[in-house]
């Protein structure tokens, strides 16, 4: 019984030494020590006068979800080659996945910390009315905003960064990864007039900002769609990013992981439908002129 | 020191590099106003194609061969002549978007380039076999940062744009940035293979 009962119990412990130590790689890992300080650099100066915080979420979506990519994809690959340098190891791949997975919780702890910071600034230094929020948006509005492209995406970058580890291990990936991902952000982020309602597909992309206008080249816009349902469809898309991952053990039974993952996809196509067909369907003006 | 060359180089790697660098170069070139931050990017592509040109896998082996560091460093940096051949071309093309200052980005670009073949060789000398396994993925990420979030872009405006004026960050600054980093880069490279070259004699000497 007691044998029986102690069996039971060595993944779940194998599960938590491998992750307490997978979370201190993270944490003393320097490409997450320099992301951190890089984030914390930005938060010394005033933020922006017309949108305050609300338009510094790039700091943290840079500083901890790209650097996050690189971050995990390298302890990823540290991980692979320490199992290999072992020989045959009693932990499958999947619990190393699984326990890189909770070393996730490294950036979102600092994306909280910035969280604090943005809701601070943000009221400390309140946006000026040419800004945001105006009319229709809300503070909460905004905070959901800041909660998505900040701290969402500072989780969603070592995601990624782990399914690059998982299913392309190779030298170079996560760097050009790196950069494909600010491309296809950039491209996605409202600029472009005949994305701006699809936009939300993208896991980054601003709802708030000086888009601006025919005469006003930096006339405050507010842009379709609900932050609330995009932090869903973002949280969704974690989940499917870390499964997929896991999905890469080919030594042990993928299918209960495969009905995960074709629940997880179903529900992130329904909030991201939910994300694009909620919130203001109009792109909304800020009558007051940017004055820039 | 071709057949080495064409051997140790990571050619195919240099090649997906390369190939970024001249997308990234034409999305900035089509749309100079929105896509700027790529222009950084494509600056840390070029600092890591650099340094994944001087990676030995098999320094064990190859650093106790008679061929001494600035031989097959020589051999290597034909990689990054190609590298410095498509960012060259990429600007040239570009010109015309780049607000009156090509020859500011591209001394960005030849810049990182000297940095990192002068740091990868640097590292190399000191018996690092893969020094750009750690650095390629940072340089490209803190480029990355810096074109996207332009920290602190008046006192370091590393990669400034438009006329440079307001927050655009400044180009006489950036540009005396730059130059200071190429000047320090390639004393730091001359330094590196000269202190080779020395503990070669020291050793057979010995």
């Amino acid at each position: 019984m007691s044998a029986i009962h102690t069996e039971r119990r060595q993944p779940d412990a194998r599960l938590a030494t491998l992750a307490r130590k997978d979370i201190l790689r993270y944490l003393r890992h320097p490409a997450f020590l320099i992301g951190a300080a890089l984030t914390v650099a930005s938060c010394l100066f005033r933020p922006d006068e017309q949108f305050s915080s609300a338009l510094q979420v790039i700091a943290p979506a840079a500083g901890l979800g790209l650097f996050g990519m690189i971050v995990m994809a390298s302890l990823t690959r540290s991980s692979d080659a320490a199992a290999a340098a072992a020989g045959t190891v009693s932990t499958s791949q999947r619990t190393r996945t699984l326990a890189l997975g909770c070393a996730l919780v490294v950036p979102f702890a600092a994306g909280l910390v910035w969280f604090a910071w943005a809701v601070w600034a943000y009221n400390h230094w309140p946006a000026a009315p040419q800004g945001a929020p105006f009319g229709d948006i809300s503070d909460t509005y905004m905070y959901a905003t800041m909660f998505d492209l900040g701290v969402l995406a500072a989780v969603g970058g070592p995601v990624v960064g782990l399914v690059i580890g998982r299913w392309l291990p190779r030298r170079g990936a996560a760097p050009i990864a790196v950069v494909v991902m600010v491309l296809v952000t950039i491209v996605m982020q409202g600029i472009f007039e005949p994305l701006r309602y699809l936009r939300l597909v993208a896991p980054w992309t601003y709802f708030v900002g000086p888009f601006g206008t025919d005469g006003d080249g930096d006339r405050t816009l507010a842009l379709t769609g609900s932050p609330y349902w995009y932090g869903a469809y973002l949280v969704a898309l974690c989940t499917f990013g870390v499964l997929f991952a896991m999905l890469r053990d080919e030594e042990h039974s993928r299918h209960g992981l495969k009905r995960a993952l074709a629940v997880v996809g179903l529900v992130a196509v329904v909030f991201c439908t939910l994300a694009i067909t909620g919130g203001p369907q109009e792109v909304l003006v800020n009558p007051l002129p940017s004055g820039r | 020191m071709l057949r080495y060359a064409f051997r140790a180089v990571p050619w195919w790697r240099l090649a997906a590099a390369t190939g970024l660098v001249l997308v990234l170069m034409e999305v900035v070139r089509r749309w100079p106003w929105t896509m700027w931050p790529l222009q950084g990017c494509a600056v840390g592509v070029v600092a890591a194609a650099t340094l994944w040109c001087f990676d030995e896998p098999s320094a064990d082996i190859v650093d106790v061969t008679p061929r001494p560091l600035a031989w097959r460093t020589a051999a290597r940096a034909s990689g990054v002549l190609l590298v410095a051949l498509a960012w060259g071309a990429t600007v040239l093309l570009a010109r015309s978007s780049l607000f009156d200052h090509a020859s500011d980005v591209a001394l960005q670009g030849f810049a990182a380039l000297l940095a990192a073949a002068s740091f990868a060789t640097w590292r190399r000398a000191g018996g690092t076999a893969v020094p750009a396994r750690a650095s390629a993925a940072l340089v490209v990420v803190v480029a990355a940062f810096c074109g996207l979030v332009r920290p602190g872009f008046d006192l370091l405006p590393l990669f400034p744009y438009a006329d440079g004026s307001g927050n655009a960050g400044d180009w006489a600054t950036s540009r005396v940035l730059w130059a200071s980093l190429a000047g320090v880069a390639v004393v730091g490279l001359m330094t590196a293979l000269a202190d080779v070259r020395w503990w070669r004699w020291g050793g057979s000497q010995m």
